[in-house]
């Protein structure tokens, strides 16, 4: 079956086999290994660069767009989490701008974007929700963090900390699940939209699109930093 | 209110709507498999259905009714 967000540049690759007896690979899969390894490699160019400029010039460079975004994503973190959001920041600015760069991949043509598959986004999900299921229980040890889903009731409350586990349980599914829809609808009407007229027409979508994918990182990012801050906060900070 | 105090509110209700379909889902299932185990069809699946929605709308209810704060 022809999927949407397939990468339909790979099938044209003269080097690599096609066929039924082939093991068929998402394109997503493709762009999501080339994302990592771009990733790995900005992140070499940029500590070199700062061992030899530490203060940022004037001018807009690579040095000063990263020192900006990852400012204003520090300043968005500790302001959710509270003052411990310094040791959380590292992970969940990595998830922002994973999937910022992840959404934005799918507006590029002949690209796909690797949140559009809801293998990557579920994947995503449940990487978000180990990490602050473990920060709780770092914070709390586990005794205290399973007193934590009482939530004050004492025993009277076993329904609401059931209910608790179940809308925990839930999570990481919510979190996928909102990720994937959201850029896959994206992209799927931008692309019908591309297939019905190629020129200006998907202009306005494709801006629409920009929109769309920065939400789509922001929520994911600040869900996260909330479900984090509940994880580790205290009796007392209620 | 704060900004932070509004997304922890926020986040709760959206993953509040989530509960409420999955105690939908699996009230369903676990009513349809009691029922196909006694042999009661369609008592328990109305049951467990009828109990899982409204668990849900009441844990709905419940966090939009929660101090924001």
């Amino acid at each position: 079956m022809e999927h949407h967000s397939s990468v339909s540049w790979l099938q044209m690759l003269p080097f690599l086999p096609h066929g039924e007896q082939y093991v068929h690979v998402n394109g997503a899969v493709v762009v999501f290994l080339a994302l990592t390894a771009v990733a790995v490699l900005a992140n070499l160019a940029i500590r070199r660069r700062f061992q030899t400029q530490l203060v940022p010039d004037g001018k807009v460079s690579l040095i000063n767009v990263m020192d900006a975004t990852v400012d204003g994503l520090r300043g968005m973190i500790v302001e959710t989490v509270g003052k411990q959001g310094e040791k959380y920041f590292p992970f969940i600015a990595t998830l922002f701008l994973f999937i910022f760069f992840s959404n934005f991949l799918g507006l590029l043509p002949f690209s796909a974007a690797p949140t559009a598959n809801v293998n990557t986004t579920f994947g995503l999900g449940i990487a978000a929700f180990l990490y602050y299921n473990l920060m709780g229980i770092k914070e709390h040890g586990v005794i205290g963090y399973m007193k934590h889903f009482l939530m004050g009731l004492g025993p009277a409350g076993i329904l609401v900390a059931l209910l608790e586990i179940v809308s925990q349980v839930v999570r990481p599914v919510s979190l996928g699940i909102r990720l994937f829809v959201n850029m896959h609808v994206d992209h799927t009407v931008v692309l019908s939209f591309q297939n019905l007229f190629a020129w200006l027409l998907p202009v306005p979508l494709l801006l629409f699109g920009v929109v769309v994918c920065t939400i789509q990182a922001f929520v994911f990012a600040i869900l996260t930093a909330v479900y984090v801050q509940m994880a580790t906060e205290h009796e007392a900070e209620h | 209110m704060s900004d932070a105090a509004l997304y922890r509110y926020y986040a709760r209700l959206s993953g509040a709507v989530f509960v409420k379909l999955a105690l939908a889902v699996g009230g369903f299932f676990l009513g349809r498999y009691l029922d196909r185990r006694w042999g009661t069809e369609p008592y328990l699946l109305m049951a467990c259905f009828t109990l899982g929605v409204s668990l849900g709308l009441w844990w709905v209810i419940r966090v939009a009714s929660a101090d924001k704060g």
